[in-house]
């Protein structure tokens, strides 16, 4: 405890370890390379913990970063770039059995085709819970570009899942606390 | 400041699929749900290696 200038920035790095592993898996599907991920925007989190202003977002910071290493890195490798569909679908792919439900693996293959940039925004806002205006500062582009993209990643679901009422959602009762909905 | 026929794809999308709020739910809803699981998956011991290193005050012999 006396060593360290501030020992809550580990604690905070390790609870957040979930979320950027899940986060980089999402991104770029090979889980290997999701790790690197992790461990670069580690290192690059500690060595510029200064440059954190205290007090705001520490997920949203470190999102960024590994979100920018993830494009450096890409950009750097462009010819061996793997086919984006099917990322995340692969990942879940062998989970996604032992649920079960039809329409989980549904929504996974169809959630895969969507665009890259739109599964990012559905992520960063309907997964991970940060706001439009947080996840618009991550994405470098502005608020009215996220909302698009989450309403354009919502609409294509829909119709990639042939989703016309929320009643179609599910038609097992595998799923206890799903709220059902009458069509009107 | 004049009203343009709407000709943007998002409000096309929107219309198209005519979006209600319980729609939006199962969505995310169901997006939690794959997402979570890769939240739940464990953590190699690599990550916590790296900060505990990463932690111990610089040393050069």
């Amino acid at each position: 405890m006396t060593g360290s200038p501030k020992p809550s920035m580990q604690d905070e790095l390790i609870a957040l370890l979930p979320n950027l592993r899940a986060f980089a898996r999402s991104l770029c599907g090979n889980s290997h390379q999701a790790d690197d991920l992790v461990q670069e925007t580690l290192v690059k989190a500690w060595k510029n913990q200064s440059s954190f202003a205290a007090g705001s977002n520490l997920k949203a910071w470190l999102f960024t970063i590994l979100r920018n290493s993830f494009l450096t890195e890409r950009r750097k490798r462009k010819h061996e770039v793997e086919d984006q569909d099917g990322i995340l679908a692969a990942q879940l792919s062998v989970n996604g059995h032992q649920s079960g439900h039809m329409d989980m693996i549904d929504f996974e293959k169809s959630f895969s085709k969507l665009p890259e940039d739109q599964r990012e925004a559905l992520i960063l806002i309907g997964a991970e819970g940060f706001s439009y205006e947080e996840a618009a500062l991550m994405c470098g582009c502005a608020v009215g570009t996220i909302k698009s993209r989450v309403n354009r990643a919502r609409g294509k679901l829909c119709q990639l899942m042939g989703v016309e009422g929320a009643g179609d959602f599910g038609t097992e009762d595998s799923v206890p606390d799903r709220v059902r909905i009458t069509g009107r | 400041m004049n009203k343009k026929p709407t000709t943007n794809p998002d409000l096309e999308m929107m219309k198209g699929s005519a979006m209600p709020p319980e729609i939006q739910g199962q969505i995310g809803k169901q997006l939690r749900e794959v997402y979570g699981k890769l939240l739940a998956e464990p953590l190699p011991d690599k990550f916590i290696e790296l900060l505990n290193q990463l932690s111990k005050p610089e040393r050069k012999a």
